[in-house]
């Protein structure tokens, strides 16, 4: 039975999936409504902190874009800054490994999108680099989630809970890609030893003990060694 | 030890008591030995109790027949520093003992383990991940060994002089001895190297294996020098750097993670190939144990890193059981693999190659060289015998080419297709070896022959050996002579073993069948082709042509 899809597609579409998901970090709290986490008044995303009061007015108060958490500069409740965790206050410059990972994600769906729609997926060379670009994504993915429950404890919004099905994924996609790699590989060379070496209209099967000249036998003079593969 | 990594300090240390600072008690009774006088009135006594780190001590001794209590403010400081919440609490498992005796399980688990890498791994084939790992659990050993013992000094030093058994000093001197430190960070380089040696074992292809190195060693080296910089730092400064507006402040933490995540990345991979090769590692009971075994042991330091978070109180430990999980999850990896690769052999054995040949092993062709220099060898031997001889039947070249023998050809005409054979071989040879043209016309030139018995003698015997070399081969047989003898001698006179008198012959038929069994020698009727492809060499497509 043909499966509905490639392989190659199917890790388009996780990579697409894993891009998509370190966005949301990207642009949380200060920049959109997205949270990474939430906790009492306070939401906190990448960028910054939020307070916000529902009584008895509405008040949202956030900090300015920066990496790394600061308090408010208002002298009022809430200026101060509450992590859910017992974490020191400086963790919160780590949380920099979402945007590195994002990044990362971008050029894997990059290398994955070629690999699926030209002839790039033939090459074993750009196989083995997507596979090698995964490997950084998937530590960074781990990290970001690492670093997302150590401030946040299990307080944490879905983009962080996104970041521990990012690592689950990325751990697929990694050994697919590696696997993929193989294939390529052996695909690779395969087809060269099957057109270069049993060329078949030169070994036709009628052929007679009269007709096995020694000057027949042109393409055994050639090596094997001389055929020009890519470099596995 | 590193509780305090990347938690901010808990309010408690900041708390004080009030019976640590000097007070007013009022006038009173004194007695004591080192009055003045023995018993004495005073009529303003001012009284600081000892704290130890800033922490009310209190004598776990009961007094008996004195009708003397602490003070009121003490036993009042005391219950509050019991009711604490956290490390700084005085509670049980927050004290000493509980660190004692996971420090000790720690050494005796590392010592257990380094005696058994030392009688169970064998140094070949693998003999750098080998040595490395008995020189890396011998390191971490000799390590937990010095600290317990500095540890029980400082312990009988504390209680000697302030008769208290406090941990402060303890947990300090992990941060600030530059022998454990360096010591530890050895240990852990070289067990990570380890690691990466075991990752290369499972993935066989060349071009992952080197991936994997370079990967592998990168991070170990990385995350290694990241930890030590800072302790060292530490260490010659005498500052904390896990002290909040520091330069250094947030490189703790960072490596403290990124550790968690290279062994994370570890368990991930071992956990895949456990997959993978799922019918293999529940083969047997025990092998099913050893992998259970593995899992667990792999998925430690992550687990350590869930109790951390949650704030378990095992989280204070955790850099004293690095050094144990380091250790097993390395070597109980390395001799789960080790039984497992016996059984992937004995169904390897079984095939023609009696190995998986992968196509990135076909990058210089060595596979198509040496068969096709052991190829020219043969036929080479065979075509100068038919030339030298001068009988027209029963050469050995008819032997060699069973079609032609059914075949109704003249002796010239198999005298021709042998040469030309030889030719086309010797040619696909020479290119592969140096790359230059030989003329067809003249295959029975005398140089040719030398050259090619050259050329064979180059796959076995590629470079003169040295004196060094030959003096080392024949130490090693003599070595291996007598140590054969004694061990026969040792045998026959029944004082090597138990039961090697009363040993019958079934038991070395026994020990042979095993063996055979092993080897995948019992079962010889059945053979199983490896490879799906088919081999064929030139000689076989020419026979199919020719016929």
């Amino acid at each position: 039975m043909r499966s509905i899809l490639t392989t190659e597609q199917v890790l388009l579409i996780l990579s697409l999936g894993v891009a998509v998901s370190h966005v949301f970090p990207a642009i949380s709290t200060p920049v959109t409504h997205i949270t990474l986490a939430r906790f009492m008044d306070f939401t906190y995303g990448v960028w910054g902190w939020c307070y916000t009061r529902r009584l008895p007015t509405k008040l949202v108060l956030c900090t300015k874009r920066s990496i790394g958490y600061k308090y408010l500069s208002t002298h009022m409740y809430g200026d101060i800054l509450f992590i859910p965790s017992q974490s020191k206050y400086s963790i919160s410059r780590l949380l920099v490994v979402h945007i590195i990972a994002l990044f990362n994600s971008a050029v894997l769906a990059i290398m994955t999108a070629m690999i699926a729609g030209t002839t790039y997926g033939d090459s074993s060379q750009f196989v083995l680099a997507a596979a090698l670009v995964s490997l950084p994504l998937f530590v960074f993915s781990l990290f970001c989630f690492l670093v997302d429950i150590l401030l946040f404890a299990t307080h944490l919004d879905w983009p962080g809970w996104l970041m521990l099905m990012d690592t689950v994924v990325m751990a697929f996609v990694c050994s697919l890609l590696w696997s993929l790699r193989r294939t390529v590989s052996i695909r690779n060379y395969e087809t060269l030893h099957a057109s270069q070496r049993y060329p078949m209209n030169q070994y036709p099967l009628h052929r007679t003990v009269q007709q096995s000249e020694p000057t027949n036998t042109a393409p055994l003079e050639e090596p094997v060694s001389s055929y020009k593969t890519d470099n596995h | 030890m590193d509780g305090n990594l990347w938690r901010a300090a808990s309010n408690s240390p900041t708390l004080r008591y009030p019976s640590c600072d000097i007070n007013y008690q009022g006038s009173g009774m004194l007695i004591g030995e080192s009055l003045p006088i023995p018993v004495m009135f005073a009529d303003d006594i001012y009284f600081q109790s000892f704290c130890y780190s800033g922490s009310p001590a209190f004598m776990s001794g009961t007094l008996y027949d004195i009708p003397a209590t602490y003070l009121e403010s003490v036993v009042a400081d005391w219950n509050m520093f019991l009711a604490l919440d956290g490390s700084c609490s005085g509670s049980f498992k927050f004290g000493i003992f509980p660190m004692i005796v996971s420090f000790t399980t720690n050494f005796i688990i590392t010592f257990t383990l380094t005696v058994l890498i030392f009688l169970s791994m064998n140094d070949k084939p693998y003999v750098y991940a080998s040595r490395l790992l008995k020189i890396g659990s011998l390191i971490s050993t000799v390590n937990l060994a010095i600290s317990l013992s500095n540890l029980i000094n400082l312990l009988r030093h504390q209680y000697e002089k302030y008769g208290i058994l406090g941990k402060f000093y303890m947990v300090q001197f992990f941060e600030l001895n530059a022998t454990f430190v360096t010591l530890d960070f050895l240990s852990t380089f070289i067990l990570q190297c380890c690691q990466t040696f075991i990752l290369m074992r499972i993935f066989e292809r060349k071009k992952e294996q080197k991936v994997i190195f370079f990967v592998g060693i990168t991070l170990a080296i990385v995350s290694n020098l990241l930890w030590a910089v800072p302790r060292y730092h530490e260490i010659v400064h005498g500052i904390s750097v896990k002290d909040e507006n520091n330069n250094w402040e947030l490189l703790p933490p960072f490596v403290y993670m990124f550790k968690i995540i290279i062994a994370a990345s570890y368990a991930c991979l071992i956990i895949n190939f456990i997959i993978r090769k799922r019918h293999q590692c529940f083969k047997t009971a025990q092998l099913t144990l050893l992998t259970l075994l593995t899992i667990l042991v792999i998925l430690l330091l992550p687990g350590f890193f869930i109790a951390d978070l949650a704030s378990f109180w095992i989280y204070e430990f955790s850099e004293l059981f690095n050094t144990t999980f380091y250790v097993s999850c390395t070597f109980v990896v390395w001799e789960w693999l080790e039984r497992l690769s016996i059984i992937q052999k004995r169904e390897q054995a079984q095939s023609i190659l009696g190995r998986a040949i992968y196509e990135d092993e076909q990058q210089n062709y060595t596979f198509a060289k040496y068969t096709l220099k052991v190829q020219d060898a043969l036929t080479r031997k065979v075509s100068s015998s038919t030339f030298s001889s001068d009988e027209i039947t029963k050469s050995s070249n008819i032997k060699d080419y069973p079609t032609s023998n059914k075949s109704d050809e003249s002796y010239m005409s198999k005298l021709h297709l042998s040469t030309t054979k030889t030719i086309r071989v010797r040619t696909s040879t020479s290119e592969v070896e140096e790359g230059d043209d030989v003329d067809s016309g003249d295959p029975l030139a005398p140089t040719d022959d030398i050259r090619d018995i050259q050329s064979i003698n180059q796959v076995h015997f590629n470079t003169e050996r040295s004196y060094k070399d030959i003096a080392h081969s024949t130490f090693d047989n003599t070595v291996n002579n007598v140590v054969y003898f004694s061990d026969k001698i040792g045998k026959t006179l029944g004082s090597y073993s138990f039961g090697s008198s009363s040993k019958s012959s079934s038991d070395s038929k026994k020990e042979k069948n095993e063996v055979k069994r092993r080897i995948g020698l019992d079962m010889t009727n059945k053979v199983y082709v490896y490879s799906t492809k088919d081999v064929e060499f030139d000689s076989d497509l020419e026979n199919d042509t020719d016929t």
